[in-house]
């Protein structure tokens, strides 16, 4: 799969995760290691950790009925003041919701998509016949 | 991870992390060993790195176990990026997190 960002200088790492949960740990902690050697501070290293698995395990979940295969990409974009954050699947899609609210407090699931957008200072879900991306911002800090 | 038999109270620590790789075994594991004649269920959070929705999750699950015994669910020592994100999630109103 042709990457968007190749043809830039900016920093960029671009893994692919499949379609494996057991993946996404591992990827996150390569995010917070490519952050980290690009000098971005503790904070937006752990929030982008935390988000990143947040979308990711949430594309590998529910981004594919289980007859259409696919994989999940996650492709990271160091600009000169922001953190980009592309999880791109190519399954139907999904209507991302108005609002994102925080469930009961018993609730035991649905807290995932409300940490992605509480954690970040732009969340997109950029919906297309042939790709879906969740895209991601938050402003870098200096470490 | 270790289980810790505490009379009415059954302790957990060496947790790691808590996330989608492990948290439903985490879950199911502690529920299990939750024994008659336990009431309290204390997670040590002090190594902890990593706790996300899925982590969440459980330690409600596990609060919710500990209530039907009229106990409670502590949480020991989160370090500081576990304790943000329970405050985040507001479950630091439900939870009872103790620094010791």
């Amino acid at each position: 799969m042709k990457s968007r960002v190749r043809a830039s200088n900016l920093p960029v790492l671009r893994l692919d995760l499949g379609r494996d949960i057991q993946r996404v740990r591992a990827a996150a902690e390569r995010v917070q290691k490519f952050l980290q050697s690009h000098g971005c501070d503790d904070g937006s290293r752990a929030d982008c950790e935390l988000a990143v698995v947040e979308g990711c395990n949430n594309a590998i979940k529910h981004a594919y009925p289980d007859s259409v295969q696919g994989a999940v990409i996650l492709e990271v974009v160091l600009e000169a003041n922001h953190i980009e954050m592309r999880i791109i699947d190519h399954g139907p899609g999904f209507v991302w919701p108005e609002t994102i609210k925080l469930p009961d407090p018993e609730n035991e699931s649905g807290r995932g998509l409300y940490l992605i957008r509480i954690l970040m200072d732009s969340v997109a879900y950029l919906r297309g016949p042939k790709e879906n991306i969740l895209l991601l911002r938050k402003r870098r800090s200096a470490g | 991870m270790k289980l810790e038999d505490l009379g009415d109270t059954l302790r957990i620590s060496s947790v790691n992390q808590l996330a989608e790789a492990n948290a439903v075994a985490f879950r199911d594991w502690v529920q299990t060993a939750f024994k008659e004649g336990h009431k309290n269920i204390e997670v040590d959070l002090s190594q902890t790195s990593f706790v996300d929705s899925s982590g969440l999750g459980a330690l409600v699950a596990l609060h919710k176990t500990a209530l039907r015994r009229y106990g409670t669910l502590r949480l020991i020592n989160p370090r500081p990026p576990v304790q943000q994100i329970l405050e985040l999630t507001r479950l630091d109103g439900i939870l009872e997190i103790i620094k010791r």
